[in-house]
C-alpha cells in the first residue's frame, strides 16, 4: 500500500517536472516577460506588445533563431461554427508559423511545415476534431470563425503526452488578422502588450547576453512611449520554469507552483518511510520468533553469512510479493485517484509501464533493504546459546528499535495531520475571508467579439436590466475580485504633475456600485448637472501610496484623462479585487459616464446582480431569450462570480485534500504496524498483569497499565512532531499576505486523532489483556 | 472449630480444548476454616492448582458453588472478586512471580497501591514487613539479582503485606533447596499460628508436614483427608 501511494504521489509529481521539457529546443527557448515599474507599483506581465516579436527577430539575428507570438485578442471566449452548431472557444489563439519549429507538438494530421502559414490556416487538438467532427478525418475542414471568418483545418494535434503550460485547443494563423486587418491596427502600439511571447535562441548564446542588449530597443523612441521606456525592463524566462516557477501578471493560463512539488514530494517519501518502517517492525516480529531456529542453526554450523544469505532470500521474496501487491493495488487505485486529481490543475497522466515498474521496484528494493537490514544483522550476529534459550538482553535492545520505529511512524503520521488541520484552516479562512464586496448573486457574462458590435451592449444591458430578477447590470473590461489590467494614469498633486504610473484597474460603468457594495469613505459633491465624463475611483492603498492621511484630503488629488484634468470622485475601501492570495495595491476604478460605445474595447463582461433568492434556471432561460434577441450567432456563456472565486482556491483546496488522504494512509498504515506492535507488547506483560491482578488490580485499571505503554510513545511523538510541523507551516504561511495563526486547535487535532487510533488500534490487545484470566499466565514459568 | 471462611460444593471445572474437554475437577466439596492451615497434594495434573486458584478467587469453577465469607462469588463481578482479593487474599507462587522491572520494595508495596493505602502509611507497613523478614537491606535491587531464597522470601513478604486473612501457596518451595525451602515454611508455619489460614499446594511431604490437614486430589477427585497436628 506504502509503495503504490508512493508511486502514484511520484508519477504526478513527475508528471508536474516534465512540463515543456519536450520540445527539441526546449533548453533554448525562453518566454520574453515585460515588467513594469513606475514608483513600485506596475505590472509583471507575461505578455509582451504585439510587436515586439518580430522586432526582436529582426534586430538580433545573431542571437535569435525564432519567435512565435500566441494572441487572443484578451477575450474570454471566441465563437465557432460549424454548420449549424456554434461553440465559444476558451482556448484560442493566432500564433507565427514558426510554432511548429519551437514547439514540438505531434501533429496527427497535416504538415508542420505549412500547417501555420497561410491566412485562415487553424489547427486544432484531436478532442475538437473529435468534437467537431466525430471520427472523420479534420482536415481540410472548414469551420467559421466569429460568424464572418471561414478557417480551413490544416492540422490536427495530439497533446497527449506533452505537458505544456500552453493550454491551447485551437490555433490560427497568425496572418489571418491580417485578414481581419486587426493587426494593422495593433502593431504600433508598444503599451498594449497582449502577445504571449516565445524566441529559441541560437546554439552557443546564452540569455545574458540577449538581455544586457535589450537596452538599445528599450531607447528606441520609435517603439516604447516616452512615459515608459525609463520603467520598462525585458527578461527571458526559460520555458521549462514556467510552470512550475512563473506567477506573472497575465499568465496563459493558471500554472503550477513548485511548492506543492516540494510538499507531494515530502509526503511522498514519509508514506514511503512508514511504510518501510513498518514492513521493518513486522519481519523484526516475525524475526524474533525465529531466535530459537537461528540457534539451532547456528548451533549446526550455520555461520553469519550463510545466515545473512538465508534472510536476504527470504527479505527479497517477501519485497517482490510486496512489489506485486503494489502493482495490482495501483491498478485498482489509479482511475480513482485519477478522478480524484480531475480539476485540480494536478494531473496522474497513464504511466508507462517501463516507468512504473521501475517506480515500484525501486521503491520496493528500498523498503525491502531497510526493512530486513536490522533484523538481518541482529539476528544472524546471534550468539547460539542466546538463541536456545531465549533471554538475551538483545531483546531488550529489540524492543526499545520497535518502540523507536513506531515513534518515528506516529511523528511522520502527527506532522502530516498537523499540516493538514492548517492547510485546511487557512483555506477555509481564505474562503471565509471579507474580500470586501459580496460577490454572491453576481452572474458575469463574457460578451466576446459581441462587444465590437455598434450598440449590442447597451441593448443587452437594458434587456437583462428589464427582468425583474435582475437588480442592476453593469459591464466591465475584466472580472472584478478574479482577475484586472493595469492602465496608465497620470495624476496631479499640488499642481505637479507626477510620472504616469501602471495602476491596476477595472473599466466600468457607474451601474457597478449597484451590483458590487463596495463601502465609500469619501467622495466628491456634485451637482445633478455636472456629471463628469468619467470618473476615477480609488482604494484606501492608493491614497497611502500617494502619502494621503485620511480619504478627504485625497479628494483634492486631479487626475488627468483623455476628457481633461478632473478631481478624484471618491475614495473606497479597501477591497480584494484580485484573489485573496494576493495583497492588495493601489487600485482605480474608472467608471465611464458617456462614450460607451467609443469604449466597447472594455465591455468583455456584462456583470449582473440578480436578486437573491431568485430561481436561477428560470432566470437563465429569460437571460438567454433576451440574449438571442440581440445576438444571434453566439451561445451565452455565464458563471456566478463566487464560483469563479472559489476556483482560485482549487491548489489549496486539493493541497488540503491530498495531504489529508495521505495523513489518513500515513495513519492507517503506522496503525496496521502498531497492531503488530501492541500485539507484542501486551504479550510481554501478561504475566505482570496476571501477578497484579492476583494483588487486586481490576480490570479497567489493568487496561489502563497496558495502554499507557502506548500514551508514552504518542507522547513522545508529539515532542518531536508538533514542532517540526509547527516550523514547516510557518513556513508555508508566509506565502499568503493574510494567514491564519496555528492554533491549539493543530496540537489537539493531531495528537488527540493520533491517540484515539492508537486506543482504536490496541484497545484489541488492551481489552484482551484486561479481561484475560490471569490463572494462565500465573502457571506460565519463569 | 471456626466459622468457614472458604466453602467449595459440589465443583467442576472443565477446560475446553480443540479435540475433548478436560475435566480438572469432579464435584470437590471442601471446606477452609478460619486458621486453618491446609495443604493440598497430588500427582501432576490431578487438579491441585486449579483448586487453588477457584480457592483464591482467581478461577471460576464450571459449575458448583464457592462461598468466601458466605458469600458466593461465583455469581458476583470480577471486579467485586478484585476488591475482595485485594483486601483478604495474599499470594505466594511456586515461580515467585515477582515483577522484574520493579524493585524489591515496589514488589512489595504493590498489593498496597491496589488496596489505596496512602503512601505514608505504605512506607510503615512496608519497612515493618521488611525487617520482620529480614530482607531490608534488599529493598532497592531488582528481583533478578537475589537468590531464589531471597525473591521467595520477597514473595512472602509481599503476600503479607496487606495483613491478608488467607494465604494461597502454590507450591513455595518447589524453585528452592531444602534449606531456603525450611526458611520458608517455617515463615508460613509462624504466620498460620499468628492467625492466617493459609491453603497451599504441595509436592513435597517435607513442606506438608507443616499443615494441619492434608488433602489428597486424584483425577480432579478428593481421595484422602488427614487432619496433622503438625510438627
Amino acid at each position: 500500500m506504502g509503495i503504490a501511494f508512493f508511486t502514484l504521489l511520484v508519477l504526478v509529481v513527475q508528471y508536474e517536472l516534465s512540463y515543456d521539457a519536450f520540445h527539441q529546443s526546449a533548453d533554448r527557448t525562453y518566454r520574453v516577460v515585460e515588467i513594469i515599474d513606475t514608483q513600485d507599483i506596475g505590472e509583471r506581465s507575461a505578455s509582451v506588445p504585439i510587436g515586439l516579436g518580430p522586432t526582436l527577430k529582426t534586430l538580433y539575428p545573431n542571437y535569435i533563431d525564432q519567435s512565435v507570438r500566441f494572441f487572443n485578442h484578451q477575450a474570454y471566449s471566441h465563437v465557432i461554427s460549424i454548420s449549424d452548431k456554434k461553440y465559444n472557444e476558451n482556448h484560442l489563439y493566432f500564433t507565427d508559423d514558426d510554432f511548429f519549429k519551437v514547439f514540438n507538438f505531434p501533429l496527427m494530421e497535416g504538415d508542420k511545415e505549412t500547417a501555420l502559414s497561410e491566412p485562415g490556416a487553424v489547427v486544432i487538438t484531436k478532442e475538437l476534431a473529435k468534437k467537431y467532427f466525430g471520427e472523420k478525418s479534420a482536415l481540410g475542414k472548414k469551420i467559421l470563425y466569429e460568424k464572418k471568418h471561414y478557417l480551413k483545418v490544416t492540422g490536427v494535434i495530439d497533446k497527449d503526452n506533452c505537458p505544456s503550460h500552453l493550454d491551447f485547443e485551437i490555433l490560427v494563423s497568425f496572418s489571418t488578422l491580417l485578414i481581419t486587418n486587426r493587426e494593422l491596427f495593433y502593431k504600433e502600439d508598444w503599451v498594449w502588450n497582449p502577445c504571449w511571447t516565445y524566441i529559441t535562441l541560437k546554439e552557443d548564446v546564452q540569455p545574458e547576453e540577449l538581455e544586457a542588449d535589450f537596452e538599445i530597443l528599450l531607447q528606441d523612441p520609435t517603439k516604447f512611449p516616452e512615459y515608459l521606456r525609463d520603467y520598462v525592463e525585458l527578461y527571458l524566462q526559460p520555458i521549462q520554469e514556467i510552470h512550475l516557477y512563473s506567477d506573472l501578471d497575465f499568465e496563459m493560463s493558471p500554472n503550477g507552483d513548485y511548492m506543492y512539488i516540494y510538499i507531494f514530494s515530502a509526503i511522498a517519501i514519509m508514506v514511503l518511510l512508514i511504510a518501510a518502517i513498518n514492513f521493518m517492525n513486522l519481519s523484526s516480529v516475525r524475526y524474533s520468533t525465529r531466535v530459537r531456529e537461528v540457534g539451532i542453526r547456528k548451533a549446526i554450523g550455520a555461520n553469519q553469512t550463510e545466515l545473512i544469505n538465508q534472510f536476504i532470500v527470504e527479505a527479497s521474496i517477501l519485497s517482490i510479493l510486496s512489489m506485486f501487491g503494489a502493482i495490482v493495488f495501483l491498478e485498482l487505485l489509479f482511475t480513482f485517484v485519477q478522478d480524484f486529481l480531475s480539476n485540480s490543475g494536478f494531473v496522474l497522466r497513464d504511466a508507462d509501464p517501463q516507468n512504473l515498474f521501475l517506480l515500484v521496484g525501486l521503491s520496493g528494493l528500498f523498503v525491502g533493504a531497510l526493512s530486513s537490514f536490522y533484523p538481518l544483522f541482529y539476528l544472524s550476529g546471534f550468539k547460539p546459546l542466546e538463541g536456545l534459550h531465549d533471554t538475551s538482553p538483545k531483546g531488550y535492545q529489540q524492543k526499545r528499535f520497535r518502540k523507536w520505529s513506531v515513534i518515528t511512524q506516529f511523528i511522520i503520521s502527527m506532522f502530516l495531520l498537523f499540516s493538514t488541520y492548517v492547510a485546511k484552516r487557512q483555506l477555509d479562512f481564505m474562503k471565509d475571508s471579507d474580500i470586501g464586496f459580496k460577490p454572491e448573486n453576481i452572474v458575469m457574462i463574457p460578451m466576446g467579439e459581441v462587444r465590437f458590435q455598434s450598440n449590442n451592449f447597451e441593448r443587452l444591458k437594458d434587456k437583462f436590466a428589464s427582468l425583474p430578477n435582475v437588480e442592476s447590470v453593469t459591464g466591465m473590461d475584466e472580472v472584478l475580485g478574479v482577475w484586472v489590467q493595469n492602465y496608465p494614469y497620470t495624476f496631479i498633486k499640488n499642481d505637479k504633475k507626477l510620472p504616469s504610473a501602471f495602476f491596476a484597474s477595472i473599466v466600468t460603468y457607474p451601474e457597478v456600485f449597484n451590483v458590487f457594495d463596495f463601502q465609500v469613505l469619501a467622495q466628491n459633491q456634485r451637482n445633478a448637472n455636472d456629471i463628469p465624463s468619467r470618473e476615477i475611483w480609488v482604494n484606501e492603498k492608493f491614497i497611502h501610496f500617494m502619502g494621503f492621511e485620511t480619504p478627504e484630503e485625497a479628494l483634492d488629488l486631479k487626475v488627468y484623462t483623455y476628457y481633461g484634468y478632473q478631481k478624484i470622485s471618491g475614495v473606497l475601501k479597501d477591497f480584494h479585487y484580485e484573489p485573496i492570495h494576493k495583497p492588495i495595491e493601489p487600485f482605480i476604478i474608472d467608471v465611464n459616464n458617456k462614450y460607451r460605445l467609443l469604449n466597447s474595447f472594455s465591455n468583455k463582461f456584462l456583470a449582473l446582480k440578480i436578486k437573491k433568492g431568485s430561481n436561477w434556471n428560470i432566470l437563465e432561460k429569460q437571460l438567454e431569450l433576451k440574449w438571442t434577441q440581440v445576438v444571434e450567432y453566439r451561445i451565452m456563456d455565464t458563471f456566478f462570480l463566487k464560483d469563479k472565486i472559489e476556483d482560485t482556491f482549487k491548489k489549496e483546496e486539493q493541497l488540503a485534500k491530498v495531504s489529508l488522504i495521505f495523513s489518513i494512509i500515513g495513519v492507517i498504515i503506522a496503525n496496521m504496524g502498531l497492531f503488530g506492535l501492541s500485539s507484542f507488547i501486551t504479550v510481554r506483560k501478561n504475566k505482570e498483569i496476571a501477578i497484579r491482578k492476583a494483588l487486586g488490580m481490576e480490570n479497567f485499571q489493568a487496561m489502563i497499565f497496558v495502554s499507557k505503554e502506548f500514551f508514552v510513545l504518542v507522547g513522545s511523538a508529539c515532542l518531536v512532531a508538533w514542532p517540526t510541523a509547527y516550523l514547516a507551516m510557518k513556513l508555508w504561511l508566509d506565502n499568503f499576505p493574510k494567514a491564519v495563526n496555528i492554533d491549539i486547535g493543530a496540537y489537539i487535532f493531531s495528537g488527540g486523532l493520533t491517540l484515539l487510533m492508537t486506543m482504536l488500534t490496541v484497545s484489541y490487545h488492551v481489552v484482551k489483556t484486561g479481561i484475560k484470566n490471569p490463572v494462565e499466565d500465573l502457571k506460565a514459568g519463569v | 472449630m471456626n466459622a468457614p471462611l472458604i466453602q467449595l460444593l459440589n465443583i467442576n471445572k472443565a477446560y475446553k480444548n480443540v479435540d475433548d474437554d478436560t475435566q480438572a475437577l469432579h464435584h470437590v466439596t471442601m471446606n477452609i476454616h478460619e486458621g486453618e492451615f491446609v495443604c493440598i497434594m497430588g500427582p501432576s495434573g490431578c487438579g491441585k492448582s486449579t483448586l487453588l486458584n477457584i480457592a483464591g478467587l482467581l478461577d471460576l469453577p464450571t459449575e458448583g458453588e464457592v462461598l468466601f465469607k458466605g458469600e458466593n462469588v461465583v455469581k458476583i463481578s470480577s471486579r467485586k472478586r478484585a476488591q475482595l482479593r485485594r483486601d483478604y487474599v495474599g499470594f505466594v507462587f511456586q515461580s515467585f512471580n515477582l515483577i522484574d522491572d520493579l524493585t524489591v520494595y515496589e514488589n512489595i508495596e504493590l498489593p498496597l497501591i491496589y488496596q489505596q493505602i496512602p503512601p505514608n502509611e505504605r512506607k510503615l507497613r512496608v519497612e515493618k514487613i521488611m525487617d520482620q523478614l529480614q530482607i531490608s537491606h534488599k529493598k532497592r535491587v531488582f528481583p533478578n539479582q537475589i537468590s531464589g531464597g531471597l525473591q521467595q522470601r520477597v514473595a512472602v513478604a509481599r503476600a503479607l503485606v496487606s495483613n491478608p486473612q488467607l494465604i494461597l501457596a502454590d507450591e513455595p518451595t518447589g524453585n528452592l533447596d531444602s534449606e531456603r525451602g525450611r526458611e520458608v515454611m517455617e515463615l508460613l508455619q509462624m504466620l498460620n499460628e499468628m492467625g492466617t489460614t493459609i491453603l497451599m499446594v504441595t509436592h513435597s511431604t517435607a513442606a506438608s508436614d507443616y499443615a494441619s490437614r492434608v488433602v489428597h486430589l486424584f483425577d480432579g477427585q478428593i481421595v484422602t483427608e488427614n487432619l496433622h497436628k503438625g510438627r
